[in-house]
């Protein structure tokens, strides 16, 4: 359309494309110079050593035409078209890219009538600066560039033998040719002809032919000569390219992606040359592709090694940090558009390592339970919440990245930390939530790019989105009062009997569930009957301490404790009911939600398989190691199959002691204790038995465990936002014990910093053991875990309680408070606090 | 943990006959079995008298019959008990007589590298921790000792050690079988 129309236009009126020729050369001059440092013209902004704002460069460029000004020369050597012309300024739309040389010679003439006195004028003071621009000039004469034919490496090598430090114009023409040029650039450095079956997979997948190696060698090649002018040249190129393509319709470069990858070689691009203007246009090129053409930049980079795809993410995120320094306060982060495509072309290279990771045997294997988690919209966020592309680039590829057991780029590299202290979460989730502005384009947020968090801001969001919700439920209900008349309360509250705690909750959150599902996402209010008390939080942490206390005693029966490795695992000959683990799965979706951390222990497979991860081998690790480390060895057995059977005289049947320690008996598949197992079918008997401890054998109560945690957690998305180790961490707390931080966070009220209480406080606190200091903090806070984030996250508050007298410290759990007198002496203090902690079980009310 | 223990197995007692009639002879009791048939057979003189609960091929007890001074002047009942998941959890050891050794505590408790959980591999034979077992009582290592003051004097004053240790024997141990 367009290029018909630019030639339409040209024959019938070639004066006026010639002005527009010329706006042209004007705008590029305003807004990214000629990249000479020597220019001296005003109105370039290499001269100015600035460039204008888009629209402005506009205005200026066709009042410069007009006015017919002269353009730096070294504008004129170089092709304009593929540049979008100012957008609406002058009423045109966007050049199609370069189309080869057909308007080279009039540029050339064009630039050869005005200029040259201009630079003679200017460069007196360089000599041979201007030698350099007429070798420029005739270079572009005798080196025409055939349309779209391609650089090589010989061609390359053989034009560096003809440049020297003073000779260079022919290589740079060349240069900026092939690299302003998206044509050219994909028919450069091409793997050499070959019937298409002998391409690798990846390249056939891809259609990408560029000889990586070649690019490479001409890069270090070109860069060994030391010439600044080649970087500007590679760098002004690249803009120009830039701008070919941000006005160019994606179907025009669809096809092939070579000129992506060539570019992206180029080892100097996070060098303040490109940061500054050229890699950033670069990023946003990628960021504007379709989800179709990233899927074959994933694609093509998962063919990389590790230390390679290191590289790219290293460059990614050094200009995001030169890109956060330079940030005007005035505007949120995401809003630098630079620090957008980065992380979005980051998001590329996150998905290539899980590519990666999954081919070398590193993921689990694939879970349909997580794609459909995936794909499945919302209830609730339905209208806002559609699939981004980090999602469908994950289903495209079967990858997730909870599925991840070992990758060897380590996934942590892609968290950037700079980005985690400085972001503010609320705005992103607000982004997050709205998805698109008014004009249809889409919002950034960090959101849609987890891998670039930290836990403690996933979990900020987290409880972000859960405020929302409980705001949202308070609006509901109160709005249902006004309509109906009828009374609805806006929080979830139980009434609890203390001494039937388990039988009571039970009940009442049945019944909730059955009546009034939605309920449960009220915020959690807690009354011990014949107890008074307002829960400002404090008695929902005691409530949780008592029920779990009481469901996981293994006397109870629905966990077994793992003394060696001190976590529970569920009884598979369990008696009691399965509403009992639907209420533990409950609880644990409520702490969550609520925010309370729970002193659970359960091992690590657990918090896979709740975010629907399928368990393998290398779990049993977790759960039970002795039986890992003995089936490992029977895999590694060597010898011959008669010794191994002689060794084991293992069948596919299995025993296992049940909760009274009987021994009970299991076929792992039919007719299992007839078939022995051989060298032959081990693996198959270690996946089963695997199979069974992980799934089958706690099949029932795992089931209705998890049904009860989705009942509240159903649409978080956790997998997509969380690993498990993070689900821990929600549910359990850090379990660092950083008592520095711990102080350094800690405020006060009634006393300064520097009082004698706190300051002999503080000693006493260090004095304690770890067991003392942990019962202080359990006293104060009515929980013995860390919360996640760190102690620095507890925001301890020393609260005065009046002058020196004998009584005892107490607390405020709920607020974590601890209220000291005004205590005499250190030993009065630490006598104190040691009875009170000593004999502070139970909420301490004032 | 004890009470619980005996908590949990008066339960056993009352619930076994109810709930459980387990299959007499299971898979991985079949290893279990063969190891018992070897070692009967073997007929060897430091470990006799392998008996088997009448009801659970799980639990054995047996005479470790020492040959070297001081524990040669008696004979040391122990107990085997292996895990339902044998030989993928290793077994578990307790001597039954009362012994003088820095190795084995008050409870009969011993230190066996072989059968401790990270050092277990599922082709070891009972009877291999049998001989690991002779060898220890043989050979004390008082640098990885369970108590302490024994290990001490057992490298300080190694006369008193085999003195008390000899004492402990004649007035514990129980009588050396005839040949």
């Amino acid at each position: 359309m367009a290029t018909g129309e630019a030639e339409n236009s040209l024959k019938r009126e070639s004066s006026k494309e010639l002005l527009q020729e010329r706006i042209k050369i004007f705008f590029i001059q305003l807004t990214r110079g000629c990249g000479q440092k020597s220019c001296k013209n005003l109105e370039c902004a290499s001269g100015r050593g600035y460039s204008s704002p888009p629209n402005e460069a506009a205005a200026n460029a066709v009042r410069l035409a007009q006015q017919k000004a002269t353009p730096c020369l070294s504008l004129l050597s170089k092709p304009t078209n593929g540049l979008v012309s100012p957008r609406g300024k002058d009423g045109r739309k966007g050049e199609e890219p370069v189309s080869g040389g057909s308007d080279e010679p009039m540029e050339v003439e064009s630039g050869k009538a005005t200029p040259k006195s201009k630079v003679l004028a200017s460069s007196e003071v360089d000599q041979s600066e201007s030698t350099m621009e007429t070798n420029e000039e005739t270079a572009v004469i005798q080196f025409p560039l055939e349309s779209n034919i391609g650089l090589t490496l010989s061609s390359i090598k053989s034009l560096i033998s003809k440049t020297d430090s003073l000779h260079y114009k022919e290589l740079t023409s060349t240069l900026w040719n092939v690299f302003s040029s998206p044509q050219i650039l994909n028919n450069s450095f091409i793997i050499p002809e070959c019937p298409p079956s002998s391409l690798s997979r990846v390249r056939q997948r891809t259609g990408i032919l560029v000889d990586v190696t070649a690019v490479r060698e001409a890069y270090k090649l070109l860069y060994e000569l030391e010439i600044p002018a080649i970087t500007n040249t590679l760098c002004n190129a690249m803009s120009n390219y830039c701008s070919s393509l941000s006005g160019a319709d994606e179907v025009k470069f669809s096809s092939q992606l070579g000129h992506i990858i060539t570019l992206f070689e180029n080892p100097l691009l996070h060098s303040p040359e490109f940061v500054d203007r050229a890699y950033p246009q670069f990023l946003k090129v990628i960021l504007g592709l379709s989800v179709t053409q990233k899927a074959i930049l994933v694609e093509w980079y998962s063919s990389y090694t590790a230390d390679e795809l290191i590289g790219f993410i290293a460059s990614l995120k050094q200009l995001i940090l030169i890109n956060l320094l330079n940030e005007d306060v005035s505007v949120t982060i995401q809003g630098n558009s630079a620090i957008a495509s980065a992380t979005h072309t980051l998001m590329l290279f996150y998905v290539s390592s899980l590519v990666i990771a999954k081919r070398e045997g590193g993921l689990r294997p694939h879970s349909h339970k997580l794609v459909s988690a995936i794909a499945m919209p919302l209830p609730e966020q339905m209208a806002v919440r559609r699939l981004n592309i980090f999602q469908m680039l994950l289903s495209k590829f079967s990858v997730h990245p909870s599925e991840v057991l070992k990758s060897s780029i380590p996934l942590d590299e892609f968290v950037l930390e700079l980005i985690n202290n400085e972001v503010d979460m609320g705005i992103d989730y607000r982004r997050f939530k709205h998805k698109y502005f008014e004009d249809g384009s889409h919002v950034f947020c960090f959101l849609d790019h987890p891998f670039v968090l930290s836990t403690s801001n996933k979990v900020e969001t987290i409880h972000l989105d859960h405020n929302y919700r409980m705001f949202s439920e308070r609006q509901r209900t109160l709005f249902h009062t006004v309509l109906t008349g009828i009374p609805d309360l806006p929080f979830l509250v139980l009434r609890i009997d203390r001494h039937d705690i388990v039988n009571d909750t039970l009940a009442q959150l049945e019944a909730i569930t059955e009546l009034n599902p939605s309920d449960i996402q009220k915020q959690l209010r807690i009354e011990f009957k014949g107890e008074e008390g307002i829960d400002e939080g404090g008695l929902q942490k005691e409530f949780f301490q008592l029920l779990i206390e009481k469901l996981f005693d293994p006397m109870n029966g629905m966990f077994r404790f793992d003394e060696d490795n001190q976590f529970y695992w569920f009884n598979s000959v369990s008696l009691e009911s399965e509403e009992q683990y639907r209420l533990i799965g409950i609880l644990l979706g409520l702490a969550i939600y609520n925010n309370v951390i729970l002193d659970v222990r359960f091992p690590m497979i657990v918090y896979h398989k709740l975010i629907g991860c399928t368990p393998v081998f290398k779990d049993l690790y977790s759960s039970h190691p002795v039986i890992a480390k003995s089936l490992q060895s029977m895999l590694d057995f060597e010898g011959t199959d008669d010794e191994f059977q002689d060794t084991y005289m293992a069948t596919f049947s299995i025993t296992y002691s049940d909760m009274f320690v009987m021994v009970q008996s299991t076929d792992l598949k039919e007719n299992g204790d007839k078939i022995p197992v051989t060298l032959e079918n081990r693996q198959e008997y270690v996946d089963l038995y695997t199979d069974w401890l992980l799934n089958k054998s706690i099949a029932k109560q795992f089931d209705a465990f998890k049904k009860g945690f989705d009942l509240v957690m159903k649409d978080k998305h956790l997998a997509d936002l969380f690993t498990a180790e993070e689900v821990e961490m929600l549910v359990c707390g850090s379990k660092e014990w950083d008592f520095n931080s711990l102080e350094e966070n800690t405020r006060y009220d009634g006393f300064s910093k520097s009082h004698s209480v706190i300051i002999n406080f503080w000693e006493v606190f260090y004095e304690f053991n770890e067991d003392e200091k942990k019962q202080l903090l359990a006293f104060v806070t009515g929980s013995d875990r860390v919360p996640v984030g760190g102690l620095s996250n507890l925001k301890l508050v020393i609260v005065k309680n009046g002058p020196d007298s004998d009584r005892l410290p107490t607390a405020h759990t709920c607020f974590n408070a601890l209220l000291l007198c005004e205590y005499s002496s250190k030993e009065k203090l630490k006598e104190r606090l040691l009875t009170a902690i000593r004999n502070g079980k139970g909420f301490g009310m004032l | 943990m004890r009470r619980r223990r005996a908590e949990t197995d008066s339960i056993t007692l009352s619930l076994t006959l109810l709930l459980f009639i387990s299959p007499l002879i299971m898979a991985a009791t079949k290893r279990l079995a063969k190891e018992l048939d070897e070692i009967r057979k073997s007929g060897q003189k430091v470990f006799r008298e392998v008996q088997v609960n009448e009801t659970n091929i799980l639990k054995w007890s047996g005479l470790i019959v020492p040959d070297n001074p001081p524990y040669n002047k008696g004979a040391f009942r122990i107990n085997i008990e292996f895990m339902a998941e044998y030989p993928f959890k290793p077994p578990k050891i307790v001597f039954l007589t009362k012994i003088y050794h820095p190795n084995i505590d008050e409870k009969g408790q011993v230190c066996l590298p072989i059968i401790s959980p990270e050092n277990w591999k599922p082709a070891t034979k009972t009877d291999q921790v049998i001989q690991a077992l002779v060898a220890l009582v043989h050979d004390p290592e008082p640098e990885h000792p369970l108590r302490g003051e024994i290990a001490e004097e057992y490298t300080r004053d190694k006369k008193l050690f085999l003195k008390k240790a000899e004492d402990f024997t004649l007035k514990f141990a129980e009588k050396r079988p005839a040949d």
